[in-house]
């Protein structure tokens, strides 16, 4: 577990004979700064490896659930009470109806012939696919596998339980494999056991943070304490049919790892939007449902983008949650159509309950989506009504126009900072935990350039963030570009330039970057925080 | 330091295995796959559990990875690192890894200090060990085929208690990475000396296939091929180098030593024709068994190798003792002398400027001398 007080290595400013020092002048001026803060700040990393050592609480929802704690707050407010939502009770009836048809399946599984079992594991092609990822349950059952078909690897998956109850049996937990480029990332969450296979350049740690998504995905499906539970009730219970659905989500969120800077960070886009419309948007919001009792969080997103975020005023939004509503919103097709009422769970908000959520699409012709989250499963029509008033009122001010040029024309490309030299960045702001970067421009405008590229942030944010030898500051010069990775309390900013860029001139646009992202910080960046 | 070992705890060696994979496939032999464990103190079901461990490690990797090994296994509390030096068999060490206890709200809780080990150190430890093992004995295949199972598994046994007790497996730095030779600097004319000392020696003893000349370490000349000479100095210095100061000191007690014999004191070694079987590499550039003489006197160390068809007479160790006696122990005092007039005259050239310039002009020269020469 990594102090956050890192000893700091390199320089804060390098030194150079005449020419700026970097960032002297913004110590006041730090873009993206803000003393209001929505969402949760968070080394992702570090978390991962604290969480590592400690599992989910798993049991029932304890008195001091996040999810409890509205409740309880709600019910203080009202006279009478609104009454709890048994939540308990619901998933029981969910697991027995389960476990049913889990048996005759599992029946028919075992009579079925295990003779094309090997084939994957012959196949060239599958083998060389640059990542791959297992969940198998701790009794060894293949759950999922991101390429093919998970009873195909039947053997396969008993070899990884076998190898992951060996080493538990000398009270060690295996962490990976190191194999030349090869990395097998092992993650234990009972009741379930997360592989990776990776020849990619992703370092160990980001491979681990990448299951600990996989994970939270399952979470946000079944509530971390329905998975203890079905696994302490039958040990060879079967996860897939619970699973139905998922495997699109977690498909796409496994392709969303390798390519969103997001997952990297820790941070949240934001749709770059006039600070006049956002304001109407989030108004329009706590006007029509400050009234409205349980509601959590509410929130307009469109491609992984946010809008605008209003929460109840005691908790924050993690990231890693906000990650998986995009997920769930990019992932479900069947969402366009309709209005959807459905269980969500958020993993680091309140692992062991569900919050229950109104997703629709303002209008036919906007593709922004609002998420209503609420701890009571009845409000159903509540919500309904809510939304139809906060798009009337919308339209009215003509903000669904503003979305829409927004979404078509906002994404700005790195010539618009003014900087020759600078090929593309990310910047995040920690203390909003928002990042803003560039569309990609050439060289970087292939699917093969964009991946090496994200590939060398990857290494780049590997090296700054070291448990061991953490640095401030780090200027790689390589053959075909420079990179520059810069650490500070306020901000982290990795920056991609041309190869033959002087220092001098490197400090200079970096210089002007920082300027440049100040200026338009109220676009790029959700500096208030508005509560109900 | 009971207090102490609660509280911290440093990297140390769990257990070194060598299997081959190739044998004990039946169920209920696999314990025929062991050739090495240490420590033997532990029983024969957790060997056969460990080996077991890390077969099927090699084999998971081998699905996904097929033109590399394994390398590493990271676990909580261990890193175990793998090592292929010959087909199907293996080189495994597990090292535990440090740890702090801190103090949290549940309690006391390790933290463990993965960072601290690093596989790329580990792993050099495991190739000098083999590179040592090659020069004493060629490799484990030409030891099985020279005496057997059994011979193969005695030698390893031997070998290896030897090396654990004089070498320290489990931590290293980047010396350990480089594993490389160290020169000494030397002045033209103590160098020249040198290689005149062992061309003589060559030319009266024809029969000698290499020479090389070291100095507390380091090495002066040498005509062994560059691979050999690492492994050379490494074994030296580390095992040959160590046990002799112990036996002169043991020897210098026991009263018995009569001047017929006193040839043998400066070669290391026991016996009448004492001498180390090596293998490197001839002119030819082939592996072969040599014969290894170390004579060592007042800091010098001079390796000559024959040929393993030579044999060795004490007559032979006589006259080499006889030729090289009062030259090597003229050398050595010059070069010792030479050692301390440059720690002495070090910390002054910083000091003074004029009289600097002159010891630092002196040097240059002496450097330039020495890469001239080495060609």
């Amino acid at each position: 577990m990594a102090d956050s007080g890192t000893a700091a290595e390199g320089k804060a400013a390098p030194a150079l004979a005449g020419g700026e020092a970097v960032g002297d002048e913004l110590k006041d001026d730090t873009p993206g700064v803000s003393g209001e803060v929505m969402l949760v700040n968070t080394d992702s990393f570090e978390e991962c490896n604290h969480d590592l050592d400690t599992q989910f609480s798993g049991g029932e929802d304890g008195p001091d659930s996040p999810l409890r704690k509205v409740q309880r707050e709600q019910e203080n407010e009202l006279v009478g009470g609104m009454g709890n939502v048994s939540l308990a009770e619901e998933e029981g009836k969910q697991g027995s109806e389960g476990s049913g048809e889990a048996v005759a399946a599992a029946a028919a599984d075992d009579s079925e012939e295990e003779c094309v079992d090997e084939e994957y594991l012959h196949s060239p092609e599958w083998i060389q696919k640059e990542k791959h990822v297992f969940i198998l349950s701790e009794s060894g059952k293949p759950i999922y596998t991101r390429y093919g078909k998970e009873d195909r690897l039947v053997t396969l998956f008993g070899l990884m339980q076998a190898l992951v109850s060996f080493v538990a049996d000398s009270e060690d937990v295996i962490r990976c494999i190191v194999a030349g480029d090869h990395k097998f990332v092992f993650l234990v969450k009972s009741p379930m056991i997360l592989v990776g296979v990776s020849h990619s350049v992703a370092s160990i740690p980001q491979l681990i943070m990448q299951l600990t998504y996989v994970h939270n995905q399952i979470v946000s499906v079944l509530t971390g304490s329905a998975l203890t539970r079905m696994f302490e009730k039958r040990r060879n219970y079967d996860f897939r049919h619970l699973l139905g659905g998922t495997e699109r989500l977690l498909d796409n969120l496994l392709n969303m790892l390798d390519s969103h800077p997001s997952f990297l960070l820790g941070g949240v886009q934001c749709l770059p939007l006039a600070t006049a419309t956002r304001d109407t948007i989030t108004q329009t919001i706590i006007q029509y449902c400050s009234k409205i009792k349980n509601l959590v969080f509410g929130l307009i997103i469109c491609q992984n983008q946010l809008i605008s975020l209003v929460r109840m005023k005691k908790f924050l939004l993690h990231p890693a949650d906000l990650h998986l509503l995009f997920n769930l919103v990019n992932a479900t097709e069947s969402l366009k159509t309709s209005e959807n009422w459905m269980p969500i769970c958020l993993p680091k908000f309140d692992p062991n309950g569900y919050l229950y959520g109104h997703v629709s699409y303002l209008a036919d012709d906007c593709e922004a989506c609002l998420l209503l989250l609420s701890v009571d499963r009845e409000q159903f029509f509540t919500l309904s009504e809510a939304k139809q008033k906060i798009v009337d009122r919308l339209r009215r001010h003509h903000c669904l126009e503003g979305i829409n040029t927004a979404i078509r024309t906002s994404a700005y490309t790195v010539g618009a900072v003014g900087a020759p030299e600078l090929r593309h960045f990310l910047y995040k702001s920690k203390t909003t935990a928002q990042f803003t970067c560039p569309e990609y421009t050439a060289p970087y405008n292939t699917p093969e350039q964009q991946r090496q590229l994200f590939g060398l942030y990857q290494q780049l944010h590997h090296r700054v963030h070291s448990v061991s030898r953490p640095l401030k500051m780090v200027y790689m010069v390589m053959d075909t570009h420079t990179l520059l990775g810069w650490v500070t309390k306020e901000f982290e900013l990795y920056a991609t330039l041309e190869p033959l860029v002087t220092k001098h001139n490197a400090i200079v646009y970096i210089n002007k970057l920082l300027r440049w992202i100040k200026n338009e910080e109220n676009k790029l960046f959700i500096l208030s925080s508005p509560t109900f | 330091m009971a207090g102490d070992s609660q509280h911290t705890a440093y990297p140390k060696l769990l257990n070194l295995f060598i299997f081959n994979s190739t044998y004990g496939q039946k169920e209920g032999h696999e314990h025929e796959k062991i050739l090495f464990y240490y420590p033997n103190s532990a029983d024969l079901d957790t060997q056969v559990r460990h080996v077991g461990l890390a077969e099927a490690i090699t084999r998971f990797s081998s699905t996904f990875r097929k033109d590399g090994d394994c390398e590493a296994v990271h676990t909580q509390k261990t890193r175990q690192l793998f090592m292929q030096p010959e087909p199907n068999i293996w080189m495994v060490m597990t090292v535990a890894i440090g740890w702090v206890s801190r103090m949290r709200e549940s309690g006391p809780v390790r933290e463990y200090q993965s960072e601290a080990v690093q596989d790329v150190v580990l792993r050099a430890c495991l190739a000098s060990l083999y590179r040592t093992f090659a020069l004493r004995h060629s490799s484990f295949n030409a030891v099985l085929e020279a005496r057997g199972l059994e011979g193969l598994k005695a030698t390893l046994e031997s070998f290896l208690t030897s090396y654990m007790s004089s070498v320290e497996l489990s931590s290293g730095d980047i010396l350990t990475v480089w594993s490389g030779v160290s020169f000494l600097p030397l002045d033209r004319q103590t160098f020249l000396r040198i290689h005149c000392c062992l061309s003589l020696l060559q030319a009266s003893f024809p029969t000698i296939a290499h020479t090389a000349f070291f100095y507390n370490q380091h090495i002066v000349w040498c005509g062994l091929a560059m691979e050999d000479l690492r492994s050379l100095s490494q074994y030296l210095n580390t095992q040959l180098l160590p046990s002799r100061k112990d036996s002169l000191t043991s020897s210098t007690s026991s009263s018995s030593s009569s001047s017929h014999t006193s040839y043998l004191s400066r070669f290391v070694g026991k016996g009448v024709t004492p001498s180390l079987q090596v293998h490197v590499r001839d002119e030819c550039g082939e592996l072969q068994p040599h014969h290894l003489l170390l004579y060592s006197l007042m800091g010098v160390t001079i390796c000559l190798t024959f040929a393993e068809s030579e044999s060795l007479t004490p007559q032979l160790f006589e006259k080499i003792d006889r030729l090289l006696e009062s030259k090597v122990s003229q050398l050595a005092s010059d070069i010792g002398e030479q050692a301390s007039k440059k720690a002495g005259s070090g910390p002054g050239a910083e000091g003074g400027s004029g009289g600097g310039e002159g010891c630092r002009g002196q040097r240059w020269g002496e450097h330039s001398a020495m890469c001239t020469t080495t060609t």
